[in-house]
């Protein structure tokens, strides 16, 4: 006798939806008539079928003469537009389609025979690309600049003119050619080779070997350059009639009014008027450089230097201050270099900053080092979920839990050392001084901690609605509750030293500075509250209520953010308005401060950052999704934000992505180069996030 | 010659209530007609009263799949894609080629306006939160009087849909086509153009995410 077989209410709810086959839907079907035991599988899943089979079906109250009215319009409109679409419709409705049913096959074949002539009909193939571009530039008499259609057909030939800016671009078969400021040059392919012309200025050209025997031909003046695979950089003053090349690598042929010369590599051959000049570049002092540096050494002869990048792999975007230059192989100027903070970033790939004071070779090869996923170092079960934001003291976090307990977890040995029992839910952050440890629950009870046993020192109850954190300075503890009421409060014994009433409720955190508190309140006002006489020193409205937005002080200028979207920055001793910011959406978060910049998340998904003195905006930066926690700075120079959708984004001061991480994860704390997450499922992660030394 | 008007205005008014009983059960007539034939009418007559009798067997199925599969869209945005969906399928129910697949073909111009709306938006994933949203709480039409019962089914169906809402497009268009408007396999494959065997695979899969969401919170 086969067993009755035991299903998980999982199985039977598959079983409902009509998703197994027949002979699985019969042997459950006799499980379910003379089952033994398991009822509880049955009604589980029953439930559930139930629940979504009754799920209400909405009411759609619109009035179908709207709609025709609509589609009418839409159809007057498009008619009226184009004729000739008219036109094509008529013919559409009343002899196409009527056709289609039985000419299917016809046009299908058709279609073949279209697509069959397209693919082999000789089309002009792109075959210059213009890797970077920098300045003033036209191709074809046009201005080019970055963003146009980068690729050109050779038919008819392509002239470039540089005038401020330089250009760099690739001819099929990997020949790469610069171009430097202030230059002219014609491209043309006749009868299957390459003929360059150049009329002024200066150029190089890196070309691969091939078997071909003369892959470029090069014209200046009346100087014809034969060459199959070298590196070089050719020069032309039309003032003076002087024609350079310095040869790096290879051979080249050259003929001058019917007389031939041949160029051996790493050697400089010039051309004065009729006067023929030779040089040995091997005798001057170049032999510690690597091939590629000579370009800085080579254009050192005609005042350019500058910094030559190559990276592995090649065509990733190097950018200065923010903004992106060109792509690589790229050739940094020394203008440029002067006012410099580069780094090179691809997609999918680490980004790698660049600090040109240490490099001491000419030239720089970089291998970009493929992002992968962060390292993780350990995972942790914690018994219980986390109900509030986790606090790390040194090596130990404090996770308030949902069972009503706060735990203390020990990093290094990744287990928690003690428990301390609240009577209710712990929803805000606790705060740590010198050994003690205050929570505040949400029943309105303040307790003080000893850090190291875990053991009540003393414990009050303080009215309910505590909603920001607690502060400590100076010897007390100030609270603000969404009663209205700022308490001052002894730490040692928790005695209250004095209270100040308002009308309406306090939900956001606050900072104490400089003997004054600064708390914004939910009837929109930001009061600066002095604590030795309680008096309020000044008072600021927004348009609305501020409700989670903890200022922060830098210089002079306190700022903080209200409901209204808003980022205002005021004098902290004056209360004078300095200036305000609209972002445009509602804000739930704080600012931060980064480099002179202030820096918001808002609920839309957008990043803003300000310039902290005067208030306009640097730059955005858009994530998609709506943005409810708050930004935090990592190692002083990343943006970290998270988003609704618990995706990470790490963005450096200049707005631009460095790299995205998504877990579900809950709350996060970043420290040294880990970063701790708290997941959804009650696992404690340990994340080693940036793998090069920072 | 005399006229007997009031003869006249009495067989006239007869005459049009008769009209009017007529007219009146040709309409219920029609409503009782299969979408095919209501399709043929359509193309040769273009009346509005046929493509009314549509309008309101589909309606409100519709706004269904478009609420659920435009999860978190307020209702005006919902109500501007309906208002789409019923133009363009106004509009080109001449063209229609099949009249046999009338439903299977509305579902997939509902389903080419949302993902339209959706990549003008650029939004991939759906986040919601269960319950935030008031458009999302539906009245509970007054079948049972256990209100404890529908106090758990309203939470179990929260949970999973909210679950639903989470998930790839993939697999939420076939889940909402399932569990909402409740079509068949062979409809769903007309719709999306997969066939049968990958739908069954994909909603398995599905299945087996919302199974282990719903284990984790505690209803299975």
């Amino acid at each position: 006798m086969k067993q009755n077989n035991i299903y998980s209410s999982g199985d039977l709810l598959k079983y409902f939806f009509g998703l197994f086959s027949k002979k699985k839907r019969a042997r459950i079907k006799e499980y379910l008539e003379h089952g033994k035991g398991r009822n509880q599988e049955i009604t589980k899943a029953v439930n559930i079928k139930n629940a979504i089979d009754n799920e209400p079906i909405p009411e759609y109250k619109e009035d179908l003469n709207i709609i025709i009215k609509k589609a009418l319009k839409l159809k007057e409109r498009k008619k009226q537009e184009d004729p000739f679409q008219k036109w094509l419709q008529f013919i559409r409705e009343n002899v196409i389609i009527p056709l289609s049913y039985k000419w299917k096959y016809a046009a299908a074949v058709m279609g073949i025979i279209i697509l069959g002539i397209i693919l082999f009909l000789p089309q002009p193939k792109p075959e210059v690309y213009v890797t970077g571009a920098n300045g003033d530039l036209m191709i074809d008499d046009q201005d080019f600049f970055s963003g146009k259609r980068s690729k050109f057909s050779l038919k008819r030939g392509i002239r470039i003119q540089t005038g401020d800016g330089k250009i760099s671009f690739q001819i099929r078969d990997k020949k790469i050619i610069l171009m430097q400021k202030e230059s002219d040059c014609t491209l043309t392919r006749e009868e299957g080779t390459l003929h360059l012309k150049l009329v002024k200025g200066s150029i190089f050209c890196n070309i691969k070997r091939s078997q071909d025997a003369a892959v470029l031909l090069v014209h200046a003046g009346e100087i014809q350059f034969k060459i199959t695979g070298t590196k070089f950089t050719l020069t032309r003053e039309k003032t003076e009639n002087i024609v350079t090349m310095e040869l790096l690598e290879g051979r080249v042929e050259a003929q001058f009014r019917d007389k031939s010369y041949t160029i051996t590599d790493r050697s400089l051959f010039q051309i004065k008027g009729t006067q023929i000049l030779r040089r040995d570049l091997n005798k001057m002092e170049l032999k510690k450089f690597r091939s590629f540096n000579e370009v800085q050494f080579i254009s050192g002869l005609h005042n350019s230097k500058g910094l030559f990048i190559e990276t592995d792999p090649s065509d990733s975007t190097v950018f200065n201050k923010g903004k992106a230059v060109g792509k690589t192989p790229y050739f940094m100027a020394e203008d440029i270099k002067k006012e410099y903070d580069l780094f090179v970033f691809k997609n999918g790939y680490l980004a790698e900053e660049i600090d040109i004071k240490n490099i001491k070779q000419k030239g720089l090869q970089m291998k970009l080092k493929k992002r992968s996923e962060p390292e993780l170092l350990w995972k942790y079960r914690s018994p219980v979920p986390a109900t509030a934001n986790p606090l790390k003291v040194d090596s130990f976090l404090i996770i308030p839990g949902e069972d009503n307990i706060v735990y203390k977890f020990s990093l290094t040995a990744k287990k928690m050392t003690w428990g301390f029992h609240v009577k209710d839910k712990v929803t805000i952050k606790p705060c740590f001084y010198k050994d003690t440890l205050y929570i505040s629950s949400s029943d309105g009870s303040l307790y003080a901690v000893d850090f190291k046993t875990g053991r009540l020192i003393w414990q009050k109850q303080v009215g309910k609605l505590v909603y920001s954190e607690i502060v400590v300075y100076e010897q007390n503890l100030y609270l603000a509750t969404g009663k209205g009421i700022i308490y001052c409060m002894d730490k040692k014994n928790g005695n209250i030293m004095w209270h100040k009433e308002f009308p309406n409720a306090f939900y956001s955190p606050f900072i104490i500075n400089n003997d004054t508190i600064y708390i914004g309140n939910i009837d929109g006002y930001l009061y600066a509250i002095n604590i030795r006489n309680r008096k309020i020193k000044w008072k600021i409205q927004t348009q609305a209520e501020i409700v989670s937005s903890k200022p922060f002080i830098k210089d002079d200028l306190i700022f903080f953010t209200s409901n209204d979207g808003i980022v205002y920055a005021v004098e902290h001793r004056s209360g004078r308005l300095r200036w305000k910011y609209r972002t445009g959406s509602s804000l739930f978060t704080s600012p931060i401060y980064l480099d002179g910049l202030v820096i918001i998340t808002a609920n839309n998904g957008l990043i803003h950052a300000l310039q902290s003195s005067t208030g306009t905006l640097k730059w955005k930066y858009n994530t998609g999704e709506d943005i409810l926690s708050n930004p935090v700075i990592f190692n002083n120079r990343y943006i970290f934000a998270g988003d609704k959708n618990n995706t990470l984004y790490i963005l450096n001061k200049y707005g631009i992505l460095f790299s995205r991480y998504g877990q579900a994860f809950k709350y996060y704390i970043l420290y040294d180069k880990n970063v701790i997450m708290f997941g959804r499922d009650n696992i404690v992660y340990n994340f080693q996030l940036i793998q090069k030394a920072d | 010659m005399y006229y007997n008007i009031s003869l006249i205005k009495s067989q006239l008014s007869s005459d049009n209530s008769k009209l009017k009983n007529r007219v009146r059960e040709l309409k219920e007539n029609l409503k009782k007609l299969p979408d095919e034939k209501l399709v043929e009418i359509f193309r040769s007559d273009k009346s509005n009263e046929v493509f009314g009798i549509l309008y309101e067997r589909y309606k409100n199925m519709i706004y269904a799949y478009v609420k659920k599969f435009l999860y978190t869209t307020p209702e005006d945005i919902a109500g501007e894609v309906m208002h789409d969906i019923f133009i363009s399928a106004y509009l080109s129910l001449v063209k229609i080629k099949n009249p046999l697949a009338f439903k299977v073909w509305l579902y997939q111009i509902a389903r080419r306006t949302c993902l339209k709306y959706i990549r003008s938006v650029k939004f991939s994933t759906v986040s919601i939160e269960a319950g935030s949203d008031p458009s999302h709480t539906f009245d509970i039409p007054d079948k049972k009087i256990n209100i404890e019962k529908e106090y758990i089914e309203k939470e179990i169906r929260l949970a999973v849909f909210d679950q639903i809402g989470r998930m790839d497009k993939q697999f939420r268009e076939i889940v909402i086509l399932k569990f909402v408007n409740k079509l068949t396999f062979e409809e769903i494959s007309g719709i999306i153009k997969i066939p049968v065997r990958t739908i069954k695979y994909k909603l398995n899969r599905a299945f087996d995410r919302i199974n282990k969401k719903l284990e984790r919170e505690g209803y299975l």
